[in-house]
């Protein structure tokens, strides 16, 4: 019998064994030929996912829920004191399950869709790696080691997204993404020291253990809350740093699901998740990331409407739904947040995998206005990726349904404003997604007669992780399943070992309102699905090419309302100006000259001094007398 | 004795070589010669940990009457700083040797004379505890140096080499003049000895002034702005290997005469000027960030990102914590891992391109991976990423500046932000992109991809356990506060 305290101890496994994939595919590359270097990754991958799915089923059946296992001492300088310790429990267990289980899948899409390119090998020693990092990421069981992990995705998005280094705009790519990362990070490591000056530990436990002696809003938690969220906005792409994310779709598409998906997008959820007994001292704090979340999802919204290319319909997509998430952090509801993140891996793998799918299909287009009529020429894809819309338009039964609905009905708890705004969000991604689809997937197509004829369905390594990520979308939101039909919401108790939802949001509504609720949201989305079929199926409208100027507003968007341009003006160029111009001119004409000054000194008084003892007897007499009269004053006086 | 002999060692290999004019084997032989240098401080070391630390600050200490009426006496010593001072001097060394690439140094009986010569004088400075014999050795270090840069240096050495030497013999009279003073207020008899120098009688506002002449003498050595304007051309025209243990331990020196003559001795000074020193230091290390962002030269950069390194280091040291000191110690040893990796990057790039332009790379990681990896792993650990020891070396220091005033760690975290823009930049400028200039960059060979595997294998090894070093250290630097706290207060 397996019992949960045994099979913890085998815990630094799930870390290691990609670690070791990628060890291992690094150091005998040139040994790995064909496909074994993306079986050896999928091997080590789904053994990860083994041992995590072992220790879920040992500890539903084990009275203890939380296991801290400690490895060995990692820093130690005085006062401080940091293990390298794991933590097993529901939430990273729930984390763990996503990030291996999702991740396995897109290593096994992967296999198929990365097959001819030359770097094949490397490809899959970044996603191990990439892996690696984010369970570290999700199992460190102090600030430290999570932000181990975290500098790890960091650094595997920053390979990844600039895995065809050939291409400069691609490497900027990649370097945007680290350093936007960075910005980010330096918050958090700053609320990481202030966490140690104010608890003398980083250990989770030992750090909420003693928040019962503060008051709420308390100044010090107010200022480690927001330190802490400077970080989570970074990896989660949230306004001001999320430009990064529309852009890391330079990276082959299975990375842009490793990503969005399952992995570092969701590290900063993640992070305000776990620090749920914090957050809830600090109701400033849940504020803000209430309005962060709130703007974020609605912006990047309006920006998905416009876009052309279809990953980058779906990064801005990935966006929004990070703030939903947010939304859930800042009304306190933690395993809303977390139940979201868990559809969310579902359908959002599947539906980049299912890009990847149609990109592969033709032969590298992404632009929309170029595709058409793939619906019966990609049948599986199609079917998949119909799945996928509907979950993430928040259709029921789809998963997205019940996870953005306990968003939502929480938002509405607090204040009926943001209901109404979240629910105008969700339409807006229906209106997206549903363009998406008609564009995609109806109609003529739209390509060149060669792409046409190339047009073929993935094979079955490629379509088989659709189709069961296409099964996860629809029942995952049965994880979770609501009280009010009839479900236990086992995901919330679950969770409710690692997570304290913020008390004051607890208020439970009408049954009634409730079902009101629902009813209204569900006929929107109706009603905006067949406005966009009568615009995008019956009339044939395609969005207007490159070449013709837009309207106001349509360009505003479309040029994601310039923040890039922004950016790049205000903190680009003039860095790049202070670096180029400004500073060598310093350099060169005040400190170099002030040191060189001292030079030119000493020469100008050696050359003044030099015409003094230029053999001149009477005028060494008159020196000498001179001086020996000044010493006798001297020495008379003094 | 075995300290005597530490110091000893390089010497005779510098004497040894002097005579050895351009035979194909004195690489070698220079290189076994320092690996049993390494050896030996390697013995020395354990032998230090497995003592009981507690005792007397100073272990293995030997005296010999020199001049005893001034009160000068070659007396040398170990304690925790100095041990991790003495295991860089030593380890970086046969890397040194074993990535020169320079056919005429690797043949040179001189040149390798004159790196053993700069490896004795700079075990004599960190092992000497008589403020004389420190002084001494610590002028020596740059006479084979200089010979060096004048003999095998690029364009406009003269120049240059003329102004590194006296910017830093300025400098040294700054801190001889201090010395001087402080002597002079010893208990009687006077006396050069360290402990002579604790016991000095110095007011506060002796201590006040005193503190700006150690402290230029120091900060010109490692440099902190504004006295860094030698720093990155001597580094770009010195011969690649000079420029090696420049970065990697004569920069240090400056580090470890801050922590041994200047903490202890003016701890009234100290707590007086710290917080402007920090925040020059700190504007040096921005000033040099972004500097270093649009160099011309890949030598240049890689100076300037040292220049940036140093700025950290120097408001860490000011910051007055275990923590922070301990970063120091610690990032003194990461970074001279680190810096001649670097270097060791730019000589090989130079000797098989014939130029270090960063407008003429490009896409050297289409032919050579492995090089680019290797050097992938170098940027990393310079801009600290976790299980690098650049990691814990940074956050060590920005905990300790936090402790004195967080705006202060906020300032100094922007390493970690600006680190990661120009070293990321410039890596891109030089391994990735479709460049054809480089297209026929060969992979590096063999002995290069060990040498840079070891390196790795090190930065990770002391990121993963950093008490591998910190260990050495700990209770020395605890010592050193709990003197300082009760003479400042």
């Amino acid at each position: 019998m397996v019992t949960f305290s045994n099979i913890v101890k085998y815990a630094w496994l799930v870390p290691l064994l990609p670690f070791a994939g990628f060890l291992i595919i690094i150091f005998f590359s040139r040994l790995l030929k064909g496909k074994s270097s993306g079986i050896i990754a999928s091997a080590l991958i789904s053994l990860s996912f083994l041992i995590s799915l072992l220790m879920f089923f040992a500890q539903s059946d084990s009275a203890v829920k939380s296991i801290t296992l400690n490895i060995f001492s990692w820093l130690d300088v005085g006062a401080l004191k940091i293990p390298f310790e794991l933590l097993i429990d529901p939430l990273s267990l729930n984390m763990m399950l996503i990030v291996s289980g999702v991740g396995l899948l897109i290593h096994v899409f992967s296999i198929g869709y990365m097959l001819h390119d030359e770097r094949f090998n490397t490809f899959f020693a970044y996603m191990n790696l990439f892996s690696a990092s984010m369970l570290l990421l999700v199992m460190g069981a102090n600030y430290l080691i999570l932000f181990m992990g975290w500098e790890g995705v960091g650094l595997c998005s920053y390979l990844l997204i600039g895995f065809w280094f050939k291409n400069d705009l691609y490497n900027l790519a990649a370097r945007k993404a680290f350093v936007m990362n960075r910005i980010g990070d330096l918050g958090f490591i700053l609320g990481i020291i202030l966490l140690f000056f104010t608890f003398r530990t980083l250990n989770f436990s030992g750090v909420f253990a003693q928040l019962s002696a503060f008051t709420p809003n308390n100044s010090t938690i107010v200022i480690i809350t927001l330190l802490l969220l400077v970080g989570a906005l970074g990896k989660s792409a949230q306004i001001p740093l999320f430009t990064w994310l529309p852009d890391a779709m330079a990276g082959p598409t299975p990375v842009s699901a490793l990503i969005h998906a399952a992995t570092m997008v969701t590290a900063g959820i993640y992070l305000i998740a776990r620090s749920s007994l914090l957050f809830n001292l600090a109701p400033f704090t849940l504020d803000i990331i209430l309005a962060i979340g709130l703007i974020t999802a609605l912006f990047a919204a309006t920006i998905g409407i416009y876009q052309n290319d279809i990953k980058k319909v779906l990064a801005y997509s990935t966006v929004s739904q990070l703030g939903y998430m947010f939304i859930a952090l800042g009304l306190g509801v933690y395993s809303s947040a977390i139940f979201h993140l868990t559809t969310h891996a579902f359908f959002k793998a599947l539906l980049f995998l299912g890009a990847g799918s149609i990109i592969h299909a033709l032969s590298g287009e992404q632009d929309i206005r170029k595709m058409g009529g793939l619906k019966k020429k990609l049948p599986i894809t199609f079917l998949t990726f119909l799945i996928a819309t509907l979950a993430i338009s928040g259709f029921p039964p789809f998963s997205g349904f019940f996870s953005k609905d306990e968003i939502l009905m929480a938002a509405f708890a607090r204040n009926p404003l943001i209901y109404v705004l979240g629910l105008f969000g969700a339409l807006m991604t229906c209106f997206y997604m549903f363009r998406l689809l008609f564009l995609v997937f109806y109609n003529q197509f739209r390509g060149t007669p060669e792409q046409e004829s190339h047009i073929h369905e993935s094979p079955a390594l490629i379509s088989v992780p659709l189709i069961i990520l296409a099964i996860l979308s629809v029942v995952g939101g049965f994880l979770n399943f609501p009280e009010i039909f009839g479900g236990k919401a086992a995901q919330a108790n679950f969770l409710s070992v690692s997570l304290t939802n913020y008390a004051s949001n607890a208020g439970h509504m009408a049954v009634s309102t409730e079902w009101i609720l629902m009813a209204v949201s569900v006929l929107f989305l109706l009603f905006i699905v067949a406005f966009a079929y009568n615009r995008f199926i019956k009339q044939k409208m395609l969005p207007a090419g490159d070449e013709i100027p837009l309207a106001f507003i349509p360009k505003l968007l479309s040029n994601k309302y310039y923040v890039d341009e922004l950016y790049n003006w205000l903190i680009v160029m003039p860095y790049t100006a202070l670096s180029e111009k400004v500073f060598p001119k310093m350099e060169l004409n005040i400190i170099d000259k002030t040191v060189n000054s001292f030079g030119e000194y000493t020469m100008w008084l050696g050359e003044k001094v030099r015409r003094i003892q230029a053999g001149n007897i009477s005028f060494y007499v008159f020196a000498m007398v001179t001086g020996v009269i000044f010493f006798i004053i001297i020495n008379l006086y003094f | 004795m075995m300290l005597i002999l530490i110091l000893l060692l390089p010497v005779f290999s510098s004497l040894l070589l002097i005579f050895m004019q351009r035979l194909a084997w004195v690489k070698f032989l220079s290189f076994g010669l320092s690996f049993l240098e390494l050896l030996l401080v390697s013995y020395q070391l354990l032998a230090f940990q497995s003592l009981n630390l507690s005792a007397f600050p100073f272990q293995f200490s030997t005296h010999f009457n020199w001049l005893p009426q001034y009160g000068i006496e070659l007396y040398f010593g170990l304690d925790g700083i100095s041990a991790v001072m003495i295991l860089i001097t030593a380890l970086v060394m046969p890397f040194i040797i074993l990535f020169g690439n320079d056919d005429v140094l690797n043949k040179s009986g001189r040149f390798h004379s004159f790196l053993h010569l700069t490896q004795a004088a700079l075990m004599g400075v960190f092992l000497s505890l008589n403020v004389i014999v420190f002084y001494i050795f610590w002028e020596i270090t740059l006479i084979p140096i200089f010979i060096s840069m004048l003999v095998w240096g690029e364009e406009n050495k003269e120049a240059i080499t003329l102004k590194f030497f006296i910017y830093t013999f300025l400098g040294s009279l700054s801190l001889l003049f201090a010395f001087l003073f402080v002597y002079f207020q010893t208990p009687l008899p006077h006396s050069f000895n360290f402990e002579a120098f604790l016991n000095a009688d110095l007011t506060s506002s002796a201590q006040s002034w005193l503190f700006w002449f150690l402290f230029v003498g120091f900060a010109i050595k490692i440099p902190l702005f504004p006295f860094h304007s030698w720093q990155p051309q001597t580094y770009t025209i010195a011969p690649g290997q000079i420029t090696m243990i420049l970065s990697a331990v004569l920069m240090k020196m400056g580090v470890y005469g801050m922590l041994r003559w200047l903490l202890p001795i003016v701890p009234l000074g100290v707590a007086q000027w710290n917080t402007v020193v920090i925040v020059l230091s700190l504007i040096g290390m921005v000033y040099a960030s972004v500097m270093a962002l649009q160099q011309k030269n890949l030598k240049t950069m890689v100076a300037w990102s040292s220049v940036a390194h140093g700025g950290l280091i120097g408001a860490a040291i000011f910051a007055i914590s275990v923590q922070s000191v301990q970063g120091v110690i610690f990032q003194s040893f990461a970074h001279a891992i680190i810096i001649s990796g670097l270097f060791a990057v730019v000589i090989i790039i130079e000797k098989r391109t014939g130029t270090s332009m960063i407008k003429n790379l490009g896409g050297i990681r289409l032919t050579a991976p492995v090089f680019a990896g290797f050097f992938l792993i170098l940027v990393l650990g310079s801009i600290g990423l976790p299980l690098t020891n650049g990691f814990v070396a940074e956050f060590l220091m920005i905990l300790g500046l936090y402790g004195l005033n967080p705006c202060l760690a906020f300032f100094g975290g922007f390493s970690m932000i600006l680190g990661a823009i120009y070293m990321l930049y410039n890596y891109q400028k030089v391994c990735l992109g479709n460049n054809t200039n480089t297209i026929d960059f060969k992979e590096i060979g063999t002995t290069e991809m060990i040498l840079f595997a070891l390196l790795s294998f090190i930065i990770i090894l002391t990121g993963v356990l950093p008490g591998l070093i910190l260990n050495l250290s700990q209770i020395s630097v605890e010592e050193l506060f709990s003197n300082f706290y009760s003479l400042t207060n």
